[in-house]
């Protein structure tokens, strides 16, 4: 544990000393606070309700999770510090983790950023918190799912924009796999089964504010696929 | 083969078991991960973060639901293929049906059926009156549409009765956030027996040539109540079986034998509505010409009740009530004003009937005093705003702006509404009074038991719980609580649940909030970084020196 926190320190420190921290909150933020606060502010009848606030939000973390994990194997691989890492007394696990945890840390302060927004909203109304803590627990696993993602792809290539073009294309797919104009293409026995691979239909309903186990065992699913496949793809070294 | 070769050779066999080793490995945490999804999709639990539970079956309908005496059956009628958003939808009625039957004591039963497996599933839709229609969803480019059948069926069997049932003939996406209530309604009316509310005639409040669209539009009302006009003219006393009274401001003032009526209905523990203003209207000969055209003009009226309901602590009077919450509401042919009068959370009431309406809309509403009740509670149950006023009659009933108080009007609340609960005293409490016999006796002093009633000084509202939900919400709460009977009260309050935004009057206020969230965030995270990366630099620039 002490190694992986030894790898997260260090991750975190080279996150908020460089630009790609902050152009990813900065980027998230204007977006969600152009795109969230207008569907609120310009309805025709404007209630005290994020949710279509957490509608469109997740969209954008298709391309921010990807954004901040990019670097976080590639660059290594590609400068050949990657091998002198893990040369060092470091389990592969440890290295994977400690990158991972940094990066949830840069996108869960985005997040508490973004608590400005209902905070507006419930100044002007009564607003659910219920509905919005709900909706932030969504965000934050979904987010955390684009995260490891983005980890998984940049384990797979030296190339930083490579990684996150696989990434972000492959997030993408897996929010359209729930979006009802995709769902209409398909047969209709397989559309439980696309529907429950969707990123988007475990987020829509913790955004309600119901929080079911179905939702979190898929997120956690999802994470711990990607993160094992990450390790796995360093572990490859040995014997490729 | 030499040495060389030999590690060679095994160092390769060494990596491939490796290597398959390690894809088996990941192959069999991903077929587990997989495994471990299929499980969590039959066994889950859920948990519900809304204020007001709006996802969770509430302990009312798991009440309700545990006391069934008699099987409950419930038939899902939904076709296979669905639309997206109907499938969601379905989904969410099956785990809230689920939700249903776990909390029963095993005699709620349902089952979904597809109706166009069979044709006899389908002929058996139909004879429920649920039809097919075309349901709607958006596609790439156009609507796709497809005809689906979607139907709830609840049916059930009271002892020594035939069979009841219960439909709800199309349900659509978003229907979720009151399928709660409306199938709990349904079970209510199915399964308890139905109390009775007396609506008072005679006097012209409910005229007599409308009297049978009255009662249906208070029958669709009280869904939960059986509705019975009754005339009071030449009665001695009020039906025994009745629970609740339901008086509106009359034409004509009530006898005092009518309101001794009353009064003995209430003294036998029993509630009471009356949604009575101090006005009547004054029909002018120009109206009469014009077919209607002239607003009516309303002048200060007695219902002949006064006494009575001063004897509960309850005052009506006679100005009308301004308040600086006005909105355009049509009535009619015209466009009014009218005060939107908020309703207020009641603690002795446990806020029970008004906990999440932000506002009711009152018509022509005058206003009430309030006196103190001993052992009973006189409870404040709808007031204005702090900024209101009133306007003394005649009041002519249309208003073309809105109305504004002069200067040297003194602004306050007016009281709107009042609950009484207790044990209420008769309006003869202190006299002796002679039976139909003659015989000289002792009025009942005080009601048997907890009487309730609720006093509202406002008519129309009656009328206005067609187009506006929370009247609705609020009237229906009203009667559950005067039928002390408060199951449906809370399903109800989900529905109404004000959330309305209050935005500032001027775009340039709602344009710099938007500015503010939009551009003023980030461009603090930008400037957090500056200050970040400028500390670094002086910090390296020390470490140099």
């Amino acid at each position: 544990m002490s190694k992986t926190w030894t790898i997260y320190k260090r991750e975190l420190g080279e996150y908020f000393y460089s630009p790609v921290a902050y152009a990813a909150i900065v980027i998230l933020l204007f977006y969600m606070g152009w795109k969230g606060l207008n569907l609120i502010l310009e309805a025709a009848q404007p209630e005290a309700n994020m949710r279509p606030f957490f509608a469109f939000s997740p969209w954008i973390l298709s391309f921010v999770g990807p954004a901040l994990t990019m670097h976080l194997i590639s660059e290594e691989k590609g400068r050949g510090t990657m091998s002198l890492l893990l040369s060092m007394p470091l389990t592969d696990w440890a290295v994977v983790l400690g990158k991972y945890l940094a990066a949830l840390t840069v996108l869960t302060a985005a997040l508490v950023l973004s608590l400005a927004y209902p905070i507006t909203i419930a100044a002007m109304g009564n607003l659910d918190w219920g509905v919005t803590v709900g909706g932030y627990l969504g965000l934050l696993f979904m987010g955390a799912c684009t995260l490891a993602i983005g980890l998984m792809t940049s384990s797979w290539t030296k190339s930083q924009f490579l990684a996150f073009i696989i990434g972000a294309f492959s997030c993408l797919m897996l929010w359209e796999l729930g979006n009802p104009q995709t769902l209409m293409w398909l047969p209709s026995s397989l559309v439980g089964f696309f529907q429950y691979l969707a990123l988007g239909t475990h987020m829509k309903n913790i955004s309600k504010g119901v929080l079911d186990t179905r939702d979190f065992i898929y997120y956690l699913s999802i994470i711990g696929a990607s993160l094992l496949l990450a390790v796995q793809s360093l572990e490859s070294r040995r014997w490729r | 083969m030499t040495a060389h070769n030999k590690t060679q050779k095994s160092t390769a066999s060494r990596k491939r078991t490796i290597g398959v080793n390690a894809i088996l490995f990941a192959v069999l945490v991903v077929v587990g991960l997989v495994l471990v999804n299929v499980i969590s999709a039959r066994v889950y639990s859920r948990g519900d973060l809304t204020e007001d539970n709006l996802y969770t079956l509430s302990a009312s309908s798991k009440k309700l639901i545990k006391s069934l005496p008699r099987p409950l059956h419930v038939k899902v009628f939904v076709s296979e293929k669905l639309l997206p958003g109907y499938r969601e939808t379905a989904q969410y009625i099956e785990d809230l049906l689920d939700e249903y039957k776990n909390a029963s004591n095993g005699n709620f039963k349902w089952e979904v059926i597809h109706p166009e497996l069979k044709d006899e599933y389908k002929k058996e839709a139909e004879r429920y009156g649920i039809k097919a229609f075309v349901a709607r969803a958006k596609a790439a480019h156009a609507l796709e549409a497809r005809t689906i059948t979607f139907g709830i069926v609840l049916s059930y069997t009271a002892p020594g009765k035939s069979e009841q049932v219960e439909v709800l003939p199309q349900i659509f996406p978003g229907i979720e956030r009151n399928i709660e209530y409306l199938l709990s309604e349904r079970i209510k009316r199915l399964t308890v027996r139905r109390k009775k509310v007396l609506v008072l005639t005679g006097h012209g409040a409910f005229p007599i040539q409308q009297q049978d669209k009255i009662k249906q539009f208070l029958q669709a009302l009280f869904t939960q109540y059986e509705v019975q006009m009754y005339p009071t003219a030449g009665k001695t006393s009020l039906p025994d079986n009745a629970d609740i009274l339901l008086v509106a401001t009359p034409n004509r003032p009530y006898t005092k034998k009518e309101e001794k009526l009353i009064n003995d209905f209430i003294m036998k523990g029993k509630s009471a509505l009356f949604m009575i203003d101090g006005l009547t209207k004054r029909q002018r000969p120009m109206m009469m010409m014009q077919k209607n055209r002239m607003p009516p003009i309303f002048v200060g009226g007695h219902s002949g009740l006064e006494d009575l309901l001063k004897t509960w602590g309850v005052t009506i009077n006679q100005d009308i009530v301004m308040d600086h919450k006005l909105q355009i509401f049509p009535v009619g042919r015209r466009v009014i004003f009218h005060p939107a009068i908020p309703a207020i959370r009641v603690p002795g009431m446990r806020g029970t009937v008004t906990p999440f309406l932000a506002s009711t809309l009152s018509v022509k509403q005058t206003y009430l005093g309030k006196g103190k009740g001993k052992p009973f509670h006189i409870l404040p149950l709808m007031v204005t705003s702090s900024k209101a006023w009133v306007q003394k009659p005649p009041f002519i009933f249309s208003i073309q702006s809105k109305p504004r108080p002069s200067e040297d009007t003194k602004l306050k609340a007016y009281l709107l509404g009042v609950a009484v609960e207790g044990s209420l005293p008769s309006l003869a409490a202190s006299a002796n009074t002679k039976d139909a016999t003659g015989t000289a006796k002792l009025a009942v002093k005080h009601s048997k038991g907890t009487a309730r009633i609720v006093v509202i000084a406002d008519a129309d509202m009656l009328w206005l719980t067609r187009q506006m939900m929370p009247n609705r919400v609020f009237i229906q709460n009203v009667m559950d609580w005067l039928a002390q009977d408060e199951t449906l009260v809370k399903l109800r309050n989900k529905m109404a649940q004000d959330r309305s935004l209050t935005l500032p009057d001027s775009r340039a206020k709602i344009l710099a909030i938007k500015l503010a969230n939009m551009v003023g965030l980030p461009f603090l995270v930008i400037l957090a970084g500056f200050v970040l990366l400028a500390t670094r630099k002086m910090r390296r620039k020390k470490t140099e020196l």
